[in-house]
């Protein structure tokens, strides 16, 4: 066969087919689109898993489950539901039931015994092991009663009247004990049994003990909170063990370096909390915002706040003492008993330790003496008693309800990120009017604006103000500030109190010239290294110049980021620590522990989580409020 | 030897390469149809999937959580139960006034309507059919050792061993408090007594050997013994399964084009299952 001219022309057919094929097939394909499937795992799920816990919750499941710590209950509820749907809920809101809370020693609190030789005390039985020796002057015998290998003491006792006998005792480590008066250089203070080795260590607890009274008979919505305290050492022990940690009495030069000392019980999630004299301290020169420290203010009123419930808070007349029952309190308010005065009930209310006064003159009055009871006040009115105000629930019985609220949550704890640069906006303020018709300017021809006549407004102002202005770098810069010159208003001496344009000398020859003006409202100039905003004012003092620009103002670490759920710190700046400052501590360390609170589904956790809902104000009197974070997913 | 043209020759014969022309041209267009042909039932699948799960999730959305509502054009309200004539939603939660969850009467008066009466108000084309189960958690959180039980409390003839751990608890079933005994048998607790009160000594007192897919029968209800959970990390309850009914049509034997979404309410203060199943 022979193939003559049509050869080539026979390919171009096959190309014409197959092109035109591809152009009917692109054409149909734009007309037909396959809709893509819309997932509705995602919903459905969703919508399953709310409902779940929405239900559980209606039917008391997860406040029994909040109650007793125990997610038992609905992991079975839950897993007869969908046995696919695995779940998990962190509670935050309500605080665990025990609470761990130590009180960091010191070098000048922590007391080491001399090395102690082994000597069996007088009248002790035969077959322990005993290591005797001395702290703060008075002798202790450690025994080992468990006979085990190798020899761990875990007994001490003591001989505090130094009769050779070892009689004072026995205490195990974290025991606290008072010394009795004459005891060596432990005279009549509290201390607390350390961590035994070969040698005995002993921490001096007066706060510890404080602290640890002041915390004990904590209810929370009926609920027993339990704070076992103890002193200790962080050189000697581990902190993590705690939920929380007072640092007492700490110097203000020291406060900084707090944070970094606890940092492995911030990482999971403790708290912090440091007191330290600040009175005569500029508490700004501390930078406490940059440690990541919550300034805790003594007068503060903690009386509940988002999620929340702050139960009643009683005063009654007849009653002999106020019992507060809501965490978020650091009130101290008590009361003797009412009597009858004779046309009105009379009785002393003590709020923040100082006494008030109160006169209740039927059942629908109440006046009090910090006001020389001069205003009358009815339920439901708020009075402001000792710095904090209060919401008059009932006058017979005379009900208080704290009404002012502050929240110990997300206390800032940055993570330390490396140095950085750290800039500020930073203002300069001028106040023209300081340098108004002051020489030589309004004599000096050349430093007047271009363009302004030279013709003063009257005897003493001119259209235009002449100051100058020091940046960061320490170089001034002459400016002025031309009145607006409206329709000729400088050539008749006219002047007004707008001064809109601004001229800088920037090189600093004498004259405002060249790209040295006008500026305007929010234009920018550059002065040296910075850009400043350039903002002309004028208030009821006067016309200003604001200029608005950065500066460093040194090199710092700085946070970088803000974990969330990590611990907290927060700083008291006190250290003569009363009944308030007291229970205001154990608002923070119960409200700052609960972080640390949470269950979950005992099965792995799986990464694949499809999203998460929120159950808030799930609140089921007497119980605190508390809010379920729910997050489920698939096996 | 012979010659062939390009094209078409006036005798009528055709060059080979415009019938590979055609033939591709021809091939390509065919094949598109088939595509296409082939692609339109998925479409059809696909969009009547959403439909289906659409309407599944709209139903049971208004069916959980709305109150419903009936009006007559003079007078309206949200206890469409005692109207069913003039119903215009269907919706099983309580009005805000009467408590929270489910209203069991409403959930009676809805799984006795016929099909139509159910598929004409939700509006809907579709088949539907809702399953209702309710789930009854009885706390067995307490507990107490034979021989030695709380003062309230007295224990039955025994059936078990002494000093066999007891947990005992209490809910409300069918609107009445009705209290119960789990006793210990080898680690298994597989004897549940109820009563009508924490005297387990007299004649109101039913024994019931636990053994799988138990069903006991309280106040002349069954129910399905869905787990006792004694363990702390398996829960301290007793799990109680009670059919409530269905309520619209019955569901084909092939699952396969049935759109199924499970939502939960509560109904008298127990956890109420509800299987929403939607199909054309």
């Amino acid at each position: 066969m022979a193939l003559t001219g049509g050869q080539r022309s026979g390919y171009l057919h096959a190309l014409e087919g197959t092109l035109a094929a591809l152009i009917v097939t692109f054409y149909l394909t734009s007309l037909v689109s396959v809709p893509s499937e819309t997932d509705w795992t995602d919903t459905r799920i969703s919508k399953q898993a709310a409902d779940s816990m929405q239900a559980l919750d209606r039917a008391g499941i997860l406040d029994r489950a909040v109650l007793r710590q125990d997610p038992g209950t609905v992991n079975a509820m839950l897993s007869a539901m969908d046995r696919s749907l695995l779940y998990s809920i962190r509670i935050s809101d309500i605080p665990p039931p025990q609470l761990m809370v130590g009180v960091a020693a010191n070098e000048s609190t922590t007391f080491q015994s001399d090395t102690s030789t082994t000597a069996q005390p007088a009248g002790a039985p035969d077959g322990y092991r005993w290591r005797d020796g001395t702290i703060r002057g008075v002798d202790f015998v450690l025994t080992d009663t468990t006979d085990d290998k190798p020899i761990t003491y875990d007994w001490v006792n003591f001989d505090f009247d130094d009769d050779d006998v070892y009689d004072d005792g026995p205490y195990e480590f974290g025991d606290r004990f008072v010394c009795p008066g004459g005891a060596g250089g432990c005279n009549g203070a509290s201390h607390e049994v350390g961590p035994f080795n070969d040698t005995l260590t002993l921490y001096h607890a007066n706060t510890t003990a404080r602290l640890a009274e002041a915390l004990a008979d904590t209810q929370v919505g009926g609920r027993p909170v339990t704070f076992d305290v103890q002193t200790f050492n962080d050189s000697l022990e581990r902190i993590v063990k705690f939920d929380a940690v007072v640092a007492h009495a700490v110097p203000t030069d020291q406060v900084g370096q707090q944070r970094d000392r606890f940092e492995p019980l911030l990482d999971q999630g403790g708290a912090v909390l440091v007191t330290a004299n600040l009175s005569g301290t500029d508490a700004g020169a501390l930078d406490l915002d940059r440690l990541g420290f919550e300034y805790i203010s003594e007068y503060r009123v903690i009386g509940g706040g988002d999620n929340t419930t702050t139960l009643s808070d009683t005063h009654t007349a007849g009653t002999a003492a106020y019992t507060t029952s809501s965490y978020y309190q650091n009130t101290d308010l008590r009361t003797a008993s009412f009597t009858d005065a004779g046309g009105y009930d009379t009785g002393e209310l003590v709020i923040r330790g100082e006494p008030v006064t109160a006169r209740v003159y039927d059942s629908d009055t109440v006046a009090f003496g910090t006001e020389s009871f001069a205003l009358n006040y009815s339920t439901g009115d708020r009075v402001n008693l000792r710095a904090n105000t209060y919401l008059i629930q009932s006058i017979t019985p005379l009900e208080l309800q704290p009404t002012d609220t502050h929240r110990f949550t997300g206390f800032n704890t940055p993570r330390i990120a490396g140095d950085y640069h750290l800039t500020e906006r930073v203002h300069h303020t001028f106040n023209t009017t300081l340098y108004d018709r002051t020489a030589p300017h309004d004599t000096n021809t050349t430093s007047r604006p271009p363009g302004v006549a030279e013709t003063p407004c009257d005897e003493t102002a001119y259209p235009y103000r002449l100051g100058n202005v020091t940046i960061e770098s320490g170089d001034t810069y002459d400016f002025a500030m031309v009145n607006v010159d409206y329709e000729g208003a400088h050539e008749r001496g006219e002047c007004n109190d707008y001064y809109e344009y601004v001229y800088f000398d920037i090189d600093d020859d004498g004259q405002f010239d060249g790209e040295e003006g006008p500026y305007q409202r929010d234009e920018i100039v550059e002065l040296g290294d910075g850009n400043y905003t350039v903002r002309p004012f004028l208030n009821g003092t006067g016309t200003h110049l604001l200029l608005d620009g950065p500066r460093t103002v040194g090199e710092f670490p700085v946070s970088r980021d803000v974990v969330s759920g990590s611990g907290s710190v927060g700083l008291l700046g006190k250290t003569d620590l009363g009944h308030d400052d007291m229970s205001l501590m154990r608002a923070v360390l119960m409200a700052e522990s609960q972080h640390r609170f949470w269950f979950t589904d005992p099965r792995s956790v799986g990464d694949d989580a499809y999203g998460y809902t929120y159950l808030s104000d799930v609140t089921n009197e007497p119980l605190q409020s508390y809010t379920a974070h729910t997050v489920w997913w698939y096996e | 030897m012979c010659t062939i043209n390009r094209h078409a020759t006036r005798t009528g014969q055709i060059s080979i390469d415009y019938i590979a022309g055609a033939l591709i041209f021809l091939g390509a267009v065919l094949f598109l149809m088939s595509t296409i042909l082939n692609t339109v039932p998925e479409v059809e699948q696909i969009q009547e999937e959403d439909d289906l799960q659409l309407t599944a999730w709209g139903l049971s959305e208004v069916v959980m959580h709305d109150t419903g509502y009936w009006t007559n054009g003079s007078a309206d309200g949200t206890d469409w139960h005692r109207h069913v004539a003039n119903t215009t939603t269907l919706g099983l939660q309580h009005a805000d006034s009467e408590g929270e969850g489910v209203s069991m009467q409403k959930l009676d008066t809805l799984r006795d309507l016929p099909t139509e009466t159910l598929h004409d108000i939700l509006g809907t084309d579709r088949s539907v059919n809702i399953a209702f189960t309710l789930l009854a958690d009885i706390d067995t959180y307490r507990s107490f050792r034979r021989g030695n039980p709380p003062g309230f409390l007295t224990e039955p003839s025994y059936q078990y061993p002494p000093s066999t751990p007891v947990q005992y608890g209490s809910a409300t079933l069918n609107g009445t408090q009705r209290y119960v005994l789990l006793a210990d048998e080898n680690e298994q607790y597989t004897q549940l007594y109820t009563s009508t009160s924490w005297d387990f000594s007299d004649s109101n007192t039913t024994f019931h050997n636990l053994t799988e897919e138990t069903v006991i029968t309280i106040d002349e209800i069954q129910y399905l013994v869905d787990r006792v959970a004694i363990q702390i990390s398996d829960g301290n309850v007793l799990l109680l399964r009670r059919d409530l009914g269905r309520a619209g049509a019955v569901p084909p034997a092939s699952t396969n084009d049935i759109v199924q979404i499970k939502r939960y309410n509560t109904v008298n203060g127990n956890v109420l299952e509800a299987v929403f199943r939607v199909w054309r």
